[in-house]
């Protein structure tokens, strides 16, 4: 089972509450995610509770969970999110910190808040010129323009699954999937459609 | 921002209430960390690993519901991770930030080099003037941003540096590195002598070769460095307003061929000059210097006066030069 299924096949016996599909899922995703949240947070505890939040989700809601895009691309938005919550509690947290937070938490201004937002697209644009071109298409109408992907698919002539599908196979082509899937997550509306 | 204000923003986020810019902040935040480097030896993951999973195993009897997660963390545990979140982002980020912000915007530098002839005044983007001598090229940023100011010479150039004591100004020319506050030297590296030499018109320079050797340079003092020999030597007294009269001219020519000048005031003025056959006589030379308040025109006379030629200005605006 754990070669032969793929990703879609796992939810739904998982779906059916097969456990065991549920592990080969973890095992299949959990380090890249683990990486990605680590990368973040830079704590090796905030990192564990953010992929165990992530998967625990999935198993709690499994009867209700549809999911129409990469599963990849679902669990990496999903710990986008986890992280930013953690870096919110972290940061919001009620414990004496000393004077590393007023002195280093200027950090994120002076790196990112002094950026103006034409720097900041800038520099995001940068990481975008990187992606195959439709992708880079299908993100400017997505990020600039505002499309959803019904106006997207219509914009460019394409059906609503083409457009996913256009997706899903740029990112398994991309050298990097994982940093990709990070601007794939920057595109609205594009996994929960 | 302080790190209530932090908290608030990724919350403001998370609520889809964040500015463009606030929103802009995060998405890069979490795109640039991903180039931060994550390397576990396997036995860690296969640990990390096994601690996710005990958790989230739905046969085990262990799994207990998300609020007791978060209750159960010690404290100290939570400031650890905030202490080496908060390290990790100083390290690269406040110590580094112009290195991170010249990677990630660089700036392009610009490139001035001067004929044979000629004497360029270039202005660098702090307003520091420099006079470049013929045969040089100077290089600098098209703007200055975080602590230094910067410029690579190579050849020849008097500089009037504006005075910004948080911003040093350095010259990198051959070994040396020349570095000041706000003054005004010459620097002349000519690498086919193997020789570079600072001479201070006003203020104090100082001028360093690696980590070793350093001088520090006060008005009417020379530095002179043989990259051969590798030393120093300091000179008194020199008269630094001669030495650096040069600046004060725009062409200068030593015995130099007609045909040269006349090409090298077509570079300088973007004139057109065309020369008739058995115009110039072979081995005609001219010698002189013209100063910047002097126009192409007004050059042109002169050279063609002191040589015996004319020339006709034509309807395409090319000067002919005939007997």
């Amino acid at each position: 089972m754990e070669n032969v299924l793929d990703d879609h096949q796992l939810l739904d016996r998982i779906k059916e509450g097969d456990a065991e599909a549920f592990r080969i899922l973890f095992e299949r995703h959990w380090e890249g995610l683990y990486a990605f949240a680590w990368k973040r947070l830079k704590s090796r505890q905030d990192a564990e509770d953010v992929v165990q939040h992530v998967f625990m989700k999935i198993w709690e809601h499994r009867s209700a969970r549809n999911i129409q895009l990469s599963i990849q691309a679902y669990l990496y938005r999903s710990v986008y999110y986890e992280v930013i919550a953690a870096l919110k509690n972290i940061a919001g947290g009620s414990e004496e910190i000393s004077s590393v937070t007023e002195y280093t938490l200027p950090v994120f201004s002076s790196v990112l808040e002094k950026l103006s937002l034409a720097d900041l697209n800038e520099l995001i644009n940068k990481e975008v010129s990187n992606l195959p071109e439709r992708m880079q298409q299908i993100y400017k109408l997505s990020r600039e323009e505002d499309y959803s992907v019904k106006a997207i698919a219509e914009e460019l002539n394409l059906s609503e699954q083409t457009v996913k599908n256009q997706l899903t196979m740029a990112l398994s082509r991309l050298r990097k999937p994982v940093f990709e899937s990070v601007l794939l997550l920057l595109i609205k509306d594009l996994m929960f459609p | 921002m302080n790190k209530d204000q932090l908290s608030a923003l990724f919350g403001r986020f998370l609520r889809e209430e964040a500015s463009p810019h606030e929103k802009k902040m995060v998405e890069a935040y979490m795109l640039l960390s991903e180039s931060e480097e994550a390397e576990f030896s396997d036995r860690e993951k296969q640990e990390t690993k096994e601690r996710i999973w005990s958790v989230l195993n739905p046969y085990s009897g262990e799994r207990r519901s998300n609020n007791v997660w978060y209750a159960n963390r010690s404290w100290w545990l939570r400031t650890a991770a905030v202490w080496v979140m908060l390290v990790g982002i100083t390290a690269a980020g406040f110590l580094f930030r112009y290195d991170i912000m010249d990677r990630l915007f660089p700036i392009a530098w610009n490139q001035d080099i001067t004929g044979p002839y000629e004497i360029k005044r270039v202005v660098l983007p702090d307003g520091t003037v420099v006079n470049l001598a013929p045969n040089s090229t100077i290089s600098y940023p098209a703007r200055y941003r975080g602590h230094a100011r910067k410029a690579r010479l190579s050849g020849i150039a008097f500089f009037s540096v504006v005075s910004n004591e948080k911003q040093p100004f350095t010259v990198a020319s051959g070994n040396l590195d020349i570095r000041v506050l706000g003054t005004s030297f010459e620097v002349r590296n000519v690498p086919l002598l193997h020789d570079v030499g600072v001479t201070v018109a006003t203020g104090k320079v100082q001028v360093r070769c690696g980590d070793r050797m350093q001088a520090v340079l006060t008005a009417n003092q020379e530095v002179r460095y043989n990259d051969t020999v590798g030393q120093f030597s300091v000179m008194e007294k020199v008269d630094a307003a001669a030495e650096t009269a040069w600046t004060r001219n725009v062409l200068v020519f030593r015995e130099t061929g007609l045909e040269e000048v006349l090409k090298a005031l077509e570079d300088r003025y973007g004139m057109k000059i065309s020369i008739h056959p058995n115009a110039i006589k072979k081995g005609a030379t001219f010698s002189g210097a013209f100063k910047s308040h002097e126009s192409g025109k007004e050059i042109l006379d002169v050279v063609c006066f002191s040589s015996g030629l004319k020339y006709t200005i034509t309807r395409d605006n090319i000067a002919v030069i005939t007997k």
